[in-house]
């Protein structure tokens, strides 16, 4: 019985017009954007190539280890092959970071180089899910019920002995098979082009996070589904029910998603980047004063080296000079500790006000939550390591890098100056061509999606909750359903 | 009898349940996006006041310093001036490009500007959808309910029986078309511009945002809105007057809707950006560094060649030509980059209308201020700053020679250049934004058009 029923669905729904519709859109759409979602990508690639080469090469150049204390070196995210599907939470693939052992870490933007690009950012797999596939949903299912009321079909459907959960699990399957029957071809297609197209390679784990993408864009339109079916249940007219249903779809899908993080700012607030600015030069110049000014004049106190002393000192004269080279040995063991105590004050201070943030960014989660498009969302990006979550990562990576950097700086720095002490104030030979250690490489280990599991088993876990409160409900309805 | 048909109209639609979707929503969106832009608005202008603070702050200590020499290296080589990047005072209207402006510019000697963005504690998934502004209100919500409240205009009246009955009076046909359109265009711009007018009263309350120098363009910005909302309106009829059913209008026009919103804009920027290639950055620093290391090798042979003293009169002329020439080839590969951008960007931006939705952003922005050519008016304000620079520091530079050095005045805070970045006048924009509003005003009168054709053949049996 629920097989005939099913087969009868399929086949009304596929002679409509909306089945054509939906073909078209999702083969258009789907495979066109993610063409050239992944042509653009090919180019960052190329673009990240050059752009390492350059660094690396800068950095392998540096002739003193000085330079990598004070000026650092450039460094570049890998950009992400699952940006092709998914956007993320910025629109640009992988950050450029100055590295000094001085200063704190930003993210910098790369330089936009079409200013159109922010306005219309182009469709990926998540949008076009979230948005156009949600659509169709609605428009799929609004008539479920009350259209077939308004035939009189439905009336005569029910004369026969079929219980109405049959009719209804029938006509549930029926719809969302041939909703996602297109979608699904067009994703596979879209990914057939990908892989063919492109010598990215696309390792296992990130084949398996696509998969997880695609299954949860599955969930999420069944949701979607299924709360318009539940809409028809409750209303006698089709018209009604396709205008409360856009409606909906206008708010949960385009408004408040869209409105949630500015609402939360605007309730709760997360304090000023100028301030922590402040408070972290503060105490940077603090630290400093604390471990490197005091602890040189105390030496120079005991040694006698003042402003006099260094008046007369002759430039040239190893006897004399030898006293600043110990000076300076000295010196940079200090500025050594310091720099790493202001590094790790540096993002003490950070997480102070990353505190207020967080605060601000579960609120905006929890109001978006209201609209299963967010919670797909923000599953789906942080699934593919697009998310905030990617992004911390990404920063804590470098921080750890940058004290990386700071030891491997000065455990080459010291040596120089001891050289010359050794030597009698002969100067150590190219520090480029005899380093003792060459220069840390910083690897981007990038988090697999199962790392996430945790962030967004919340978001399924609603995703899944609608779902089943949404097929309750809509049986509920139709169990009480005036069919006349 | 035209007067009828439109009060006739006007009530039937005031009496739907989408002309109550419709109130509620405008009225809630728009107000909702007002409260949340303005407070975005008044967010990024104390950020912006701080920073700009902040920086002339650190800009006067370096002044401060007794030694005239250091405060001149500190300024123009090493920490460099600072700028913060104004908000533009209309983006609480329409964000458009704003969240892509650095936050500060950044200027050393030897034409040297880079952008910096501080937005440790902004909420990161501000950047993940599109800011709900007005400009982003009127072009989802508002497209989208003019087609709601036109798909079924003919069609509908043909399967209630009603438009039958209505033609079997004396009534010319265009008649009663044009009645439908005012009556039903008045009762959906009627909730736009009451929301529309609570929301201004409400910038205006907030203070700060909404000034009365400004009113112009906000007025033109409405004006333009009511123009795109009739040309979805239009769409809609028009379809409705090709149909027999209103199913099949309503998925007509969701489909029209969701190609001109959502696809059609999003994929022409990309689009252009493979049609029309930029040269990747890093390949023109890479050229420039060549052209650096070329012209130090150059002079360093000046010097061993001419077997005069290495700081004579005609050597330091010498390496000064060639260090112009120097600059000369660097400002070629910028303007080369620069103009592929441009090619680029005016591909982009012609994809984009065959969309209303694309025009209407384009009008809009370009009258809020915030669009493409804002940017690239921030980008010009950049490369004077660089040159200005420049020139400050050779002037500075002399002065501090010829003088002593041990009497050497300070470094004056005025006599370094700031950022001037500017804004286009009132008429400007009128003018910018005249090309989108004509597209507009073609495509809302060639739509009507086939709606008046296709009536006048439409089967109302």
């Amino acid at each position: 019985m629920l097989r005939e029923i099913i087969k009868k669905e399929v086949l009304d729904h596929m002679m409509g017009l909306r089945f054509s519709i939906a073909c078209v859109l999702c083969f258009i759409v789907i495979v066109c954007s993610l063409f050239v979602r992944q042509q653009d990508f090919v180019r960052t690639v190329s673009i990240y190539n050059e752009n390492s080469s350059v660094n690396r090469s800068e950095r392998d150049q540096v002739d003193h280890p000085w330079r990598l204390v004070w000026l650092g070196i450039k460094l570049d995210q890998p950009p992400n092959p699952l940006k092709i599907f998914v956007r993320g939470i910025e629109d640009q693939n992988g950050y450029s970071v100055d590295l000094n052992c001085q200063q704190p870490i930003y993210l910098e933007t790369a330089e936009i180089d079409n200013p159109l690009l922010p306005l219309f950012p182009s469709t990926d797999l998540m949008t076009f899910v979230g948005i156009i596939m949600s659509l169709l949903a609605v428009i799929f299912a609004y008539d479920t019920v009350s259209g077939e009321k308004e035939r009189g079909t439905l009336r005569l459907m029910l004369s026969y002995s079929v219980p109405r959960d049959i009719v209804l699990l029938g006509k549930w399957i029926g719809g969302y098979v041939t909703l996602v029957i297109p979608f699904i071809i067009a994703v596979v297609a879209a990914a057939a082009i990908v892989l063919a197209q492109s010598n990215l390679l696309f390792t296992q784990a990130q084949w398996l996070q696509f998969m997880a993408v695609c299954l949860l864009s599955l969930l999420y339109i069944a949701v979607v589904y299924s709360a318009a079916i539940w809409i028809s249940c409750l209303t006698s007219r089709s018209s009604t029910s396709i205008m409360l249903l856009v409606t909906l779809w206008l708010v949960f899908v385009l408004a408040i998603p869209n409105l949630s993080p500015y609402l939360a700012q605007a309730w709760k607030d997360a304090g000023s980047s100028q301030e922590m600015e402040s408070e972290r030069s503060e105490t940077a110049r603090q630290a400093w004063e604390d471990t490197v000014t005091k602890d040189m004049t105390r030496y120079d106190n005991a040694h006698g080296i003042d402003q006099a002393w260094w008046r007369n000192l002759q430039r040239g004269n190893w006897a004399s000079e030898k006293v600043v080279v110990e000076r300076t040995v000295f010196e940079l063991d200090r500025q050594r500790s310091a720099l790493i105590a202001r590094l790790k004050m540096y993002r003490s201070v950070e997480e102070k006000y990353t505190r207020l943030l967080d605060a601000q960014i579960s609120l905006s989660q929890w109001i978006s939550r209201l609209s299963p498009f967010s919670c797909y969302a923000m599953a789906a990006t942080e699934l593919t390591d697009t998310g905030i979550h990617g992004k911390r990562g990404f920063m804590e990576q470098l921080e750890a890098h940058q004290i990386r950097l700071c030891e491997y700086s000065f455990s080459e720095w010291i040596p120089l100056e001891q050289y010359r002490l050794d030597h009698d104030g002969e100067s150590p030979p190219s520090w480029t061509d005899n380093r003792a250690a060459p220069p840390p490489e910083f690897v981007y280990a990038r988090p697999a999606g199962s790392d996430y599991l945790k962030v967004v088993a919340i978001d399924i876990g609603i995703l899944s909750g609608m779902l089943v409160v949404f097929f309750m409900m809509s049986y509920l309805s139709f169990l009480k359903y005036d069919v006349r | 009898m035209l007067w009828h048909i439109i009060r006739k109209e006007i009530v039937s639609h005031m009496l739907s349940l989408r002309f109550a979707v419709a109130f509620i929503l405008m009225i809630l969106l728009v107000f909702l996006s007002f409260y949340v832009s303005v407070d975005e608005y008044e967010r990024n202008t104390s950020d912006f006041n701080e920073r700009s603070r902040t920086h002339e702050r650190d800009l006067k200590r370096i002044l401060d310093q007794e030694d005239i020499r250091s405060s001149f290296r500190s300024v123009f080589d090493r920490e460099g001036r600072y700028d913060a990047i104004p908000v533009s005072p209309l983006s609480w209207i329409g964000q458009g490009l704003q969240p892509s402006y650095p936050s500060s510019l950044n200027t050393r000697r030897r034409f040297y500007t880079r952008s910096y963005s501080v937005d440790t504690l902004r909420n990161p998934l501000r950047g993940f959808l599109r800011i709900p502004d007005f400009v982003y209100i009127v072009n989802v919500v508002l497209s989208f309910l003019g087609i709601l409240f036109m798909f079924d205009s003919v069609c509908g009246e043909k399967e209630t029986g009603t438009l039958r009955l209505v033609l079997s009076n004396p009534i010319p046909r265009h008649t009663l078309l044009l009645g439908k359109w005012i009556g039903g265009y008045v009762v959906l711009i009627t909730p736009l511009l009451l929301a529309a007018v609570g929301g201004l009263t409400y910038a205006r309350w907030r203070g700060g945002a909404f000034s009365t120098a400004q009113t112009g363009r906000v007025v033109a910005l409405i004006a333009v809105a009511l123009l795109y909302a009739a040309v979805f309106f239009n769409i809609g009829l028009a379809v409705s007057a090709m149909t027999k059913r209103p199913p099949t209008a309503l998925l007509i026009c969701l489909a029209i809707w969701v190609f001109g919103i959502l696809v059609v804009p999003n994929m022409a920027p990309v689009t252009a950006k493979i049609l029309e290639p930029t040269p990747p950055l890093a390949a023109i620093q890479a050229e420039k560094r060549a052209v650096d290391r070329e012209i130090r090798m150059q002079s360093r042979r000046l010097t061993l060649t001419s077997g005069e003293l290495p700081y004579g009169k005609s050597v330091e002329d010498a390496r000064e030509e060639l260090e112009l020439e120097g600059a000369r080839r660097k400002e070629q590969l910028d303007r080369y980059y620069k103009d592929s951008r441009k090619k680029q960007m005016n591909l982009a931006e012609t994809f984009g209308r065959l969309s209303p939705s694309a025009c209407w952003t384009y009008a809009a922005l370009a009258l809020a201020g915030t669009g493409p050519a804002s940017y690239a008016s921030l980008e010009e304000a950049r490369v004077a700053l660089a040159a200005e620079f420049n020139r400050a520091s050779q002037d500075i530079e002399r002065d501090m020679r010829s003088q002593n050095s041990e009497n050497a005045a300070q470094i004056r805070f005025e006599d370094i250049p700031s950022l001037q970045i500017r804004s286009a006048s009132a008429a400007e924009a009128f003018t910018s934004s005249l090309n989108d509003v004509l597209i507009l005003l073609i495509l809302c009168v060639v739509f009507f058009m086939l709606a008046f054709t296709c009536f006048l053949k439409y089967d109302v049996r």
